[in-house]
């Protein structure tokens, strides 16, 4: 019983100790707070692009083509001499923007998908699982790369690439839960009071599946920025130009040999240290919500 | 007893490192050239193949009667001289004594024969047969002499006999593989070197042709072909010694190969011209004032340093500087604000939405971004849009109906492998050369321009021609139905001590005097 009561506490939400808890625990989580801090200031880095970029991204200088950082662009300039650093924070924007609309948008359907599979099973179920069940057989990258083939390239048909290969993660994780919790006492009881099934759905069971949601979610968004920038550095992503991290490794990765290190080292090193940081604060959250974990 | 075996053991020992520095010390001629190819080889038909990389390829194992040396000057290899009449209509050529093919079949006016018909023999769709239909027939004078009869009179026979692709392939060879697919895998020529074998994707090997005419030629026993896309990819093979050299070496590397004191470049001026074609069928675009906007906006310096390291000309005519007959024309200076006045007489002062198409290589999206960038500055909203080959293919070079093309803008490039102005223009501004019989793919029109371009191949008399080719080029200047760019020079990368392996201005790859210091 106590695995399962927990989230019936977490439920009912107005007993502030789990919530004190998590503070604490998450608190205690150095990594999780270094993430969070970075994301934070990631954040509002995009947000406040226009003010903080030195420069126009799109604007070139064709005196400095490729030159190597210095004091007046502080991480050098790429192939057509724009200056990186005011790209990267632009291209924060539209990583992150990617990276959560697309989460997002694979979380909603498939959280509501996995809730009707485990809830109704039977033939429902069948139909929804197996359609997942087609959808992990491809590799992730391999089914984006083919939505993005089928809509045209561009940013939108990226996002929407990227979250429908996050559905069926999220409907499987939601369905499992759903299973086990729709015969626990409590929803009985909602049952027996003659809550409907929308409530008993949306009321009872989404809110106790959301500690993993959350985790997965935030894990969910470094792998969606990943393969956001991979399709755009195999040319599926928006126009050449836009400021996208991976549009700027791919332009930049002939120059690479030529001794320009500085082209791709830095939107690589954004990439990298950005999906960490959703990684590391994913991991953080499982640790804390995990509510066998005894404080 | 151990002592003395060791002792002996030592003297043989001895003796072998003796005798095998004494076989080391003998100069080992064997030398092979390894080369990287931007891509595979499509075949080894020479009259059935249109990518230079596969003329490059075929030029070890073929000869022309006529060929270009480094300065694009036509030289006679297979021939020795011609006569041409007045009318440009018979052309009379000796061909060289005491040469045979490899498979010892000799070569004289019926090879020539042989092979100048199936050019010309319009019924077997070979890709290059169009370049040959003017021929009417091919008349043996003696077993050294032939006459070749136009139905119509060309100018510039001469120097589409030296394309690469009217080589001569032995008769027994042609006779032997009667079906195209089994002749393009079993090429047989009078070069200094002979086929032994293609792996698809992996390799091509030429060895050297023990009867060659040409006496001690080759200096190299064999050539192996190593198929290498990535750029990098060349470049680290070619720094870590796995090949001799790299075709073509991208501008952005050459400094890189420049800076090592093992490696060198091989960089001759190109006559292959870099353009933006311009739809001239679409409304707006259809106004010549539009298209000189257009010229103004770009800055073709800025696009040779972006993408071709400042190493070439940009464009002072329709046609490039090292192409016969070439005709200087005043320049298209940079000027924004000029450009927008003509935007604003044309009736677009609040600019206009164009599709750039490009291939999806680096260096062409990088060059249509500059476009984008510049054109932006005068009011085009431009957007680009990448292809692969396919796409292009499908999409702008087999669009069948000139009038529903989608394409506004298209970046590319034309390099006329005849040296000379009527293949620089005739393919790519007549009006019979709309895409996609030809490659004029701006659709533009003008029947001055056809008269001129018809009239120059309808005599010999070089004086006329020329005449007519700079009336033809100034009126295309004029008509601007592309953004006329620049000429980039053709770089390849060497090891250090190899020697004549270059790129013709052509762009296609030279190595059959190749030779190692």
């Amino acid at each position: 019983m106590t695995s399962s009561s927990s989230p019936l506490v977490a439920a009912a939400a107005p007993l502030s100790s789990p919530w004190r808890q998590f503070t604490r625990r998450f608190l205690r989580h150095r990594m999780a707070l270094g993430a969070t801090l970075f994301l934070l200031i990631l954040c509002m880095a995009a947000i406040l692009a226009p003010w903080l970029a030195p420069y126009d991204p799109q604007a070139s200088d064709w005196m400095a083509l490729a030159s190597p950082p210095d004091a007046s662009h502080w991480f050098g300039t790429d192939d057509l001499g724009r200056d990186i650093f005011s790209r990267i924070l632009y291209g924060a924007r539209l990583s992150l923007w990617v990276g959560l609309t697309s989460v997002g948008l694979g979380a909603i359907g498939g959280v509501l998908l996995g809730l009707i599979a485990g809830f109704h099973g039977g033939r429902v179920d069948t139909l929804i699982m197996r359609g997942a069940d087609v959808l992990f057989a491809f590799p992730g990258m391999l089914l984006a790369i083919a939505i993005v083939a089928v809509l045209g390239p561009g940013l939108n048909n990226l996002i929407i690439a990227v979250a429908v290969f996050s559905v069926p993660v999220f409907a499987r994780l939601v369905r499992a839960q759903a299973l086990s919790l729709k015969t626990t006492t409590y929803v009985e009881a909602a049952r027996s009071l003659g809550a409907s099934t929308s409530t008993l759905m949306l009321r009872h069971l989404l809110p106790a599946t959301l500690a993993s949601v959350i985790v997965f979610f935030t894990m969910r968004i470094g792998v969606s920025i990943l393969t956001a920038a991979g399709l755009s550095f195999i040319g599926l992503g928006p126009e050449p130009d836009v400021p996208e991290w991976g549009n700027m490794l791919a332009s930049s990765r002939s120059l690479m040999m030529a001794g320009a290190w500085h082209v791709s080292v830095f939107p690589g090193a954004a990439i990298f240290v950005t999906v960490l940081a959703f990684n590391l604060l994913g991991d953080a959250l499982r640790d804390t919500l995990d509510p066998k974990l005894k404080g | 007893m151990p002592t003395h075996v060791s002792r002996w053991m030592q003297r043989s020992l001895l003796a072998a490192a003796v005798c095998a520095c004494a076989l080391n010390a003998v100069p080992s001629w064997a030398q092979d050239l390894r080369i990287a190819l931007y891509a595979d080889a499509t075949g080894f038909d020479p009259h059935d193949t249109s990518d230079t990389l596969s003329y490059s390829v075929q030029s070890g194992i073929f000869e022309r009667l006529f060929q270009f040396d480094r300065e694009m000057k036509v030289i006679p290899v297979l021939a020795t001289g011609y006569e041409a009449n007045d009318d440009a209509t018979e052309f009379t050529i000796t061909l060289r004594q005491g040469v045979e093919f490899s498979d010892a079949t000799p070569f004289n006016a019926a090879a020539a024969k042989a092979n100048l018909d199936r050019l010309a023999d319009q019924s077997l769709g070979l890709k290059r047969n169009s370049l040959f239909s003017m021929v009417d027939r091919v008349e043996i004078l003696d077993d050294y002499r032939i006459k070749v009869v136009l139905k119509r009179p060309f100018g510039a026979m001469i120097n589409t006999l030296a394309h690469p692709s009217a080589v001569m392939i032995s008769p027994k060879a042609l006779a032997d593989h009667p079906s195209e697919d089994e002749l393009r895998r079993n090429p047989v020529g009078t070069g200094p070197f002979e086929f032994a074998g293609w792996e698809p994707g992996r390799q091509i090997k030429l060895v050297k042709n023990p009867q060659y005419w040409k006496e001690g030629w080759p200096k190299v026993d064999s050539v192996v072909f190593y198929p290498t896309p990535e750029a990098s990819t060349r470049v680290a093979r070619l720094q870590a010694g796995e090949v001799d050299a790299v075709y073509p070496l991208p501008a952005e590397l050459t400094q890189v190969v420049e800076r090592n004191p093992k490696l060198g470049i091989a960089r001759d001026p190109g006559i292959m011209q870099y353009f933006l074609a311009i739809n001239n069928l679409k409304p707006a675009l259809d106004d010549v004032r539009v298209r000189q906007a257009f010229n103004h906006a770009i800055d073709s310096r800025v696009w040779l340093r972006a993408v071709f390291g400042d190493m070439g000309t940009v464009a002072t005519a329709p046609i490039a500087d090292g192409v016969g007959f070439y005709a200087a024309q005043p320049e298209y200076a940079y000027d924004p604000d000029l450009a927008r006045e003509l935007l604003r007489q044309a009736g677009h002062a609040d600019g206009l939405d164009l599709q750039l198409w490009t291939s999806n290589e680096t260096s062409d999206v990088r060059a249509a971004q500059i476009f984008k960038q510049q054109l932006g500055q005068v009011g085009v909203r431009v957007s680009v849009v990448p292809m692969d080959a396919g796409a292009r293919n499908e999409r702008l070079w087999g669009n069948k109906d000139p009038e529903s093309a989608q394409y506004d803008l298209y970046y590319g490039g034309w390099s006329p492998s005849t040296g000379e102005a009527d293949w620089a223009l005739r393919p790519v501004y007549a009006t019979e050369s709309w895409t996609p019989t030809s490659y004029n793919v701006a659709y533009y029109s003008n029947p001055e321009v056809d008269q001129d371009i018809q009239a120059a191949l309808e005599t010999a008399d070089d004086e006329v021609r020329a005449a007519h080719y700079a009336k033809a080029q100034a009126q295309i200047w004029q008509d601007a139905p592309r953004v006329f760019l620049g000429n980039p020079d053709n770089v390849v990368g060497l090891t250090k001590g190899l020697n004549e392996v270059y790129m013709l201005a052509d762009r296609s790859l030279v190595f059959d005097q190749a030779n190692f210091e």
